[in-house]
């Protein structure tokens, strides 16, 4: 799998750790990452984003740990072949809490009220459906 | 013990000039070595016929004796090297990184004595003497004298130009000394082996400690430099010659007198080795005042890096500056060769030197400061193989030279043909160096380190 | 639990009676890359040269593979990695005969890495060093730190003069050092975007103390914004527990804290009966609001 595919901000503020962590959650619950997608390699993926390789595998023991990666003796690490339904959609809906902050912050800045925000919301939904998500992801 | 030898290595071929310098040592020395071993015996030794004029003679008894000479010299990047690699963290941090530094000075300065020994004893090859005996000797001194030899070299590398005549001073001390010890075969080597022994144990605490003296050393130069003044600069000069360091010519012209003396000194009673004390011998004062007239000239060397502070405060052109400069450096260059004038005649009589060789003797001391003057004249850029060549080949043609212009039995015609031909060669250079100035890139020519520490 | 490669417990250096360093203690840890950041003069250098034992100690220990720095035996030197400030170059020879010297004093010498990566940093080893720029200089440096394979590399200030093709290329052989978990390398530097991204352990220099000694992500979990917003005019005196700088302009405030923990959010929140946004902050912001 390459290792672009992950957009890291080592200057945002946020810990890098972190973004990386909901990331692979996120595509991982999403489907965007199906199970026994190998990911690449502590190396590899802290060389292409030039950050410490101890994060890397910080992030891979936390994500184990939850059973979102899961090791296999002798190949990398993979996405767990978990089924998505046993994560509970008030969990998976707490990934997304970092960006549905930004979004508000966004919108009361602009000055907007929920109701507009939400149909915005709703549009762009039901504009991009799960096939075009996948088409929009490169392949492995 | 690997490491040793290769610091040893880069002592002797560490830059281009010196690789060449311990590459025609090293010739000089096995080609005058199998010439004396196996060529008919010459005529200075035993009285037989040869086939050989008396000057070739001289030439290949000279041989390993110059050879030898270059083979010391071109380990002269030891005590820079030593210095910069001992203070700095590499002491410290490399594995036995100290003692190793230590012994591959003590193995260099053996090597040189070593083969400074053996050159020695092949003059005494085909008398009684044994040369077992010879050698032993020679090594033991040569240890000794060497050894300060290496520390002088270390002072003159630190030193401005006064620094480097004191420094030139003890380098002709510390070569002459040996010939006392040979001289008198009675004379014990317990001496010279005590002096070595604390010489190195003094070396080694130094070196050891060298880490923790370096703050306090530098702190003390800077107050020093700050009180006695950085510039030769008294007042009065042109800005030229301050920029070229070419103001104040006294320092160099007068510091030239210790030398001098001390040289006089030791040649009071001098009986060349491996000669009778007969008029073929060449008299070797020339030879000390040519090498002093080489001095002067050789600090034009950094004309061409200095000169680029002009280029951005004056309105020459780059032949104008050259010009200037040219001028400078001889209109300094001439209290130096004055007092040389002077002390060749004055102590040239006083040692009995025949009278051809001291009047032609003052013209060939002016060719040696003209070939050196335009020879660093030539020094644009970075020294390439081909300029380092060519001025180790021209300072040996001139020190050859100086032997045949001393010696009585060469005819003035000889002698006016030398001087002349090493006249036209300056004169070669002087065009030659005109017109590199014409095209000067001061990128190429980086700053040395002397001018960073005065700006 | 292994020996830490490096190990100090209040440490402490005064030069001439003037204290440069006190009650300085940390751990390094094979695997990590720990950024050492200070401003000018407050001890960075001193840091690490007493980390490498080049000067001892006026109080407290420190510690280099189990042993104290200043008398590390032979054999243990050649696991340890050093690039000074200011080079240390010979300027008279050749980049290769520099590395030769160098070279021969260690038992194991990787010829390969140090071709293949002076073919990639455009280093040209045939250069005599007095005619290359400072840039390459230091570049060259950094080579003769790597050949021998160190287990501990110690940097000081090291891509000061490299442009940003060098600096990253830099970075990314910093990553491979680290990247089998079994190396450490400890760098100073002014360039607090590279320390940001490559550092696991940041150590801040400040007042002869170190202000910080530990994990990075801790450190920027720890010292935060507070952007306060409230319907009404804020108190006078916010009483914000830790608060490093504060800014307040009638109803609304920006708070810099250290030790910031999720529950004081809550608690805040609620005691100023305002809305408490907290903004992370990069590590030079991190860096300028300590020393504001």
């Amino acid at each position: 799998m390459q290792p672009h595919v992950f957009i890291l901000k080592p200057h945002s503020g946020v810990p890098i750790y972190r973004q990386l962590c909901e990331q692979i959650r996120r595509m991982a619950a999403s489907g965007q990452l199906p199970p026994g997608t190998e990911l690449p390699s502590i190396r590899d993926l802290a060389l292409q984003h030039a950050i410490n390789p101890m994060t890397v595998s910080k992030v891979y023991s936390l994500l184990e740990a939850e059973g979102v990666l899961e090791r296999h003796r002798g190949t990398p690490m993979t996405i767990a072949k978990v089924a998505r339904a046993q994560s509970p959609p008030a969990k998976r809906v707490q990934q997304l809490e970092p960006q549905l902050e930004q979004l508000v912050l966004a919108a009361r800045q602009l000055e907007l009220d929920g109701g507009e925000v939400a149909k915005a919301l709703r549009n762009i939904w039901e504009k991009t459906d799960e096939r075009s998500l996948r088409r929009r992801t490169p392949a492995r | 013990m690997k490491a040793v030898a290769r610091l040893m290595l880069a002592y002797f071929t560490g830059t281009r000039l010196l690789a060449v310098v311990t590459a025609i040592g090293v010739v000089c020395v096995a080609g005058g070595t199998s010439a004396l071993l196996y060529l008919p015996p010459l005529v200075a030794q035993n009285g037989l016929p040869s086939r050989f004029t008396l000057a070739q003679e001289t030439a290949i008894t000279m041989l390993p004796v110059a050879g030898m000479l270059c083979v010391v010299f071109g380990a002269s990047l030891m005590p820079a090297m030593l210095t910069r690699l001992a203070t700095s963290h590499y002491t410290h941090l490399l594995p036995y990184g100290r003692a190793k530094l230590l012994a591959s000075a003590l193995c260099t300065v053996a090597l040189v004595s070593a083969v400074a020994s053996a050159t020695a004893s092949l003059y005494y090859l085909r008398t009684p003497i044994p040369i077992g005996l010879v050698f032993e000797r020679a090594f033991t001194v040569s240890l000794l004298t060497y050894t300060l030899l290496y520390i002088v070299l270390w002072f003159m590398g630190r030193s401005r130009s006064i620094g480097k005549l004191v420094g030139l001073a003890a380098a002709i001390a510390a070569l002459a000394l040996p010939l006392r010890f040979f001289a008198v075969p009675s004379m014990s080597l317990v001496g010279p082996w005590i002096a070595c022994a604390l010489l190195w144990a003094a070396l080694a605490a130094g070196f050891l400690s060298a880490p923790r003296i370096a703050p306090v050393a530098a702190r003390l130069k800077h107050s020093f430099v700050e009180r006695f003044g950085a510039a030769s600069y008294r007042g009065g000069g042109r800005e030229i010659d301050f920029m070229l360091g070419t103001a104040n010519p006294w320092p160099l012209a007068l510091g030239q007198v210790v030398p001098l003396l001390i040289a006089a000194y030791f040649l009071r009673g001098y009986v060349p080795v491996g000669f009778a004390p007969n008029e073929a011998a060449p008299h070797p004062w020339l030879f000390f005042v040519t090498i002093l007239s080489v001095v002067s000239g050789a600090m034009t060397s950094v004309a061409a890096t200095r000169s680029r502070a002009l280029w951005l405060r004056g309105h020459w052109t780059r032949e104008e500056l050259f010009a200037r400069v040219e001028r400078a450096f001889w209109a300094s260059a001439c209290f130096p060769l004055g007092v040389l004038f002077v002390a060749l005649v004055a102590i040239g009589s006083y040692l009995a030197m025949p009278t051809k060789a001291l009047a032609f003797g003052l013209g060939f001391v002016s060719v040696g400061t003209a070939l050196s003057t335009y020879l660093g004249l030539l020094i644009t850029a970075a020294v390439g193989w081909r300029l380092a060549v060519l001025a180790v080949a021209t300072m040996l043609a001139l020190m050859v030279a100086s032997m045949y212009v001393a010696t009585p039995a060469t005819p003035w015609t000889t002698i006016v043909a030398l001087e002349a031909g090493l006249a036209a060669t300056a004169l070669v250079f002087r065009q030659l160096a005109a017109r590199r100035w014409r095209h000067l890139d001061w990128m190429l020519c980086r700053p040395d380190s002397t001018t960073r520490a005065a700006a | 639990m292994s020996v830490p490669y490096a190990a100090a417990r209040r440490l402490g250096k005064a030069f001439y009676g003037k204290t440069v360093l006190e009650d300085v203690s940390f751990s390094v840890e094979p695997g990590d890359i720990v950024g050492v950041l200070g401003k000018n003069g407050a001890g960075k250098t001193t840091l690490l040269e007493l980390m490498l034992g080049f000067s001892p100690p006026t109080a407290g220990t420190v510690e280099v593979f189990g042993h104290p720095s200043f008398r590390l035996p032979g054999a243990e030197k050649a696991r340890l990695g050093f690039v000074p400030q200011q080079d240390e170059l010979v300027n008279q020879l050749t980049a290769a005969d520099q590395i030769g010297v160098i070279a021969s004093f260690y038992p194991r010498w990787d010829d390969e890495l140090v071709n293949a990566l002076s073919r990639t940093w455009e280093v040209d080893l045939r250069e005599r060093i007095k005619g290359m720029s400072v840039g390459q200089r230091q570049k060259l440096s950094i080579l003769l730190a790597l050949g021998h394979r160190p287990d501990l590399l110690i940097l000081d200030e090291p891509v000061a003069s490299l442009d940003p093709v060098a600096r990253r290329q830099f970075l990314e052989q910093i990553i491979d050092v680290a990247a089998d978990g079994r190396r450490a390398v400890v760098f100073s530097s002014h360039i607090v975007s590279d320390v940001e991204r490559l550092a696991n352990k940041i150590w801040i220099v400040k007042d002869h103390r170190l202000y910080w000694q530990g994990d990075f992500d801790s450190l920027k979990d720890s010292i935060v914004r507070l952007h306060i917003r409230s319907a009404r005019a804020l108190p006078d005196a916010l009483a914000v527990p830790n608060a490093l700088s504060s800014q307040r302009n009638g109803s609304t405030a920006t708070v810099v804290v250290r030790d910031w923990s999720v529950e004081l959010h809550g608690e805040l929140a609620a005691r100023l009966a305002a809305e408490v946004e907290v903004e992370p902050l990069t590590l030079e912001d991190i860096f300028l609001e300590l020393h504001r």
